[in-house]
């Protein structure tokens, strides 16, 4: 178990700050810019919520199996895939929160921002990066823990391998086949447990962000 | 020699076309017309914040926009303060780290008792550390004002921001204003459809309607010199009704002239003065109900002459045997409750939306200050 949790751990340390840049940037895109293309590819980014893993995976599978340059650098069914897998199911959670959050800052405050001679990177610093912080953390907790749990995806793309690919929750999977149900169990309340210690701090957030506009 | 500021703006936002010229010194303009006449634009593309089709602005030595020689200086480096109507305070930040943040190199010690010194203007230096969500709607203003000051801006735009405050506060903050633009030494554009705000604050007033400027005058000569009604009628929006105010017969104010008088609140004063009625303030009344007794004495009758519906107001200009009347009304009235030209309609006018322009007495000349009073019932 500790050889799949090190995994798991692994694609997360990878695959948080993926997803707040791509995440935070396509949120950021499609909630303030207007673009031709902008509702397509809003389209695309929402795709993976409602398609099933195994459907997300076979794309994958084909996308990274048949372009030359991905084929070469031999991403199938090894590490890199496993933290893709995880990856692209996770990122429309976090696309919509960020675009949540960014459509919720006030343009004006970032106009006022402006005549006070604040370059438009300083305004986003200082002034839309703070206001959308809670907004945002709550889409990287969600998406975050969405990306630990992914099966489908990674079993698609990067197989069971232990030791390579084999995660938290493929791990599980290999166990429960096997009929090692206590180390199933085991394995299953370390998620469980993450999952109620993500959603804590999504509420904990939540509540916090009324206060101070109260 | 040409004007501290010189604008000329020409800007189409969907139908709306906006195209305005002009100049001013470092003074108090105002500009002065109904609601969506293009006010609050001219001043976001004074700002930078709406890019500008087609025009020029000269600020002092410097060319802010110049769109046939394809200059448009970016928002953030054209030193323009702008007040928005509703304050943009930073929620996020205390009031001091609001203030600083205009400031240049806002973590310098420098920089933080500059701030200080602006709160203290403001008479603030006591809610330093608060945030705006702690703050009345009068300390918000003043915050917001320190801020845009604390800039240092070469120009300063407001945009309705007293809007909010009445009476006593509204009078404050205006002369804080004042004091202030003498000693920063800017022009300061003030947007307002209030009459009380152009004759206390203004020296100049620019009237801007249906994205046009109407005209132009120096506030001094809209309330005294022989040409001061044409001045007024300029603007072509609003009651304006040039009499007394007199006392009536039960002992209250009533203001008169030529061919009627109005009864009005408490007001100090008795002499010759203009009326101001915004035409949104007039009540249209229907003959079958009753109204209020402080409605009645106000009443009015006439023919509907002409009726104009733009932008989801209706225009009514009905002629009466007191004279020439402008209604507006506003939002969601259905069009069908409208009354039609040739028809009769009953209107009244709220003692409390009479405002009251003093003329200054001839032989006190040193007060220059006009004397500005809203009558409240």
């Amino acid at each position: 178990m500790e050889r799949a949790l090190f995994i798991s751990l692994k694609i997360l340390a990878i695959d948080i700050p993926l997803l707040a840049l791509l995440g935070g940037g396509l949120g950021w895109l499609l909630s303030r810019k207007d673009f031709p293309g902008r509702e397509v590819l809003s389209l695309l980014v929402q795709l993976p919520i409602v398609l099933p893993p195994s459907v997300l995976g076979l794309y994958l599978l084909f996308t990274l199996g048949s372009v030359p340059l991905f084929r070469e650098a031999g991403l199938l069914f090894a590490f890199p895939a496993a933290a893709l897998g995880a990856l692209v199911p996770s990122l429309p959670i976090m696309v919509q929160a960020a675009r949540a959050g960014f459509a919720g800052v006030d343009r004006q405050l970032e106009e006022a921002a402006l005549t006070l001679g604040r370059t438009p990177v300083e305004v986003f610093l200082k002034i839309t990066l703070p206001l959308a912080r809670r907004t945002l953390l709550v889409g990287l907790a969600l998406s975050s823990a969405r990306a630990l749990g992914d099966f489908g995806v990674t079993l698609m793309v990067a197989g069971n391998i232990p030791g390579r690919t084999q995660t938290l929750p493929l791990y599980i999977y290999g166990q429960v086949e096997s009929l090692n149900f206590a180390q199933a169990h085991a394995a299953a309340m370390l998620l469980v447990g993450v999952g109620i210690g993500s959603l804590w701090l999504v509420r904990r957030m939540e509540t916090g962000s009324h206060e101070r506009l109260a | 020699m040409s004007a501290w500021l010189e604008a000329s703006i020409k800007e189409r936002a969907g139908s709306f076309l906006l195209d305005v010229s002009f100049g001013m010194d470092r003074e108090i303009g105002v500009l002065f017309g109904p609601s969506g006449s293009g006010k609050s634009l001219t001043l976001r593309c004074l700002a930078g914040l709406r890019k500008t089709g087609e025009g020029v602005i000269r600020l002092g030595s410097r060319t802010l926009l110049d769109s046939s020689a394809g200059v448009c200086v970016c928002p953030h480096r054209r030193k323009t303060g702008l007040l928005f109507q509703d304050l943009a305070l930073f929620p996020h930040m205390t009031v001091l780290e609001n203030v600083l943040f205009g400031c240049e190199s806002p973590r310098s010690a420098d920089a933080r008792a500059r701030a200080r010194e602006w709160l203290k203007r403001v008479r603030l230096e006591s809610c330093e550390s608060r945030y705006p969500s702690q703050l009345s709607g009068g300390q918000k203003q003043r915050v917001a004002l320190a801020r845009a000051l604390a800039a240092e801006p070469d120009m300063l735009l407001l945009d309705e921001p007293f809007s909010a405050l009445d009476g006593p506060l509204r009078r404050n903050l205006r002369r804080e204003l004042r004091e202030l633009q003498a000693q920063a030494r800017i022009p300061i554009l003030y947007v307002t459809h209030q009459v009380e705000d152009l004759c206390a604050l203004g020296d100049r007033v620019f009237f801007i309607e249906k994205g046009l400027l109407a005209g132009s005058a120096r506030v001094q000569d809209l309330l005294e010199g022989h040409g001061r009604m044409r001045f007024w009628q300029m603007m072509g929006w609003g009651n304006l009704l040039d009499g007394a105010v007199e006392t009536g017969a039960e002992g209250s104010p009533v203001f008169r002239w030529a061919s009627g008088a109005l009864s009005l609140g408490s007001v100090p004063g008795r002499g010759r003065a203009m009326a101001f009625i915004r035409p949104d303030r007039l009540r249209l009344l229907d003959p079958r109900l009753p109204v209020d007794e402080e409605l009645s004495r106000n009443r009015f009758s006439g023919r509907v002459e002409e009726v104009l519906l733009e932008g989801g107001v209706v225009r009514m200009h009905v002629r009466t045997a007191s004279g020439h009347w402008q209604i507006e009304q506003g939002g969601p009235g259905a069009p069908s409750e409208v009354a039609r030209p040739g028809e009769n309609v009953h209107f009244a006018v709220p003692p409390r939306s009479v405002e009251l322009v003093f003329s200054p007495e001839p032989k006190e000349e040193e007060s220059v200050e006009p004397s500005v009073v809203e009558s409240r019932a």
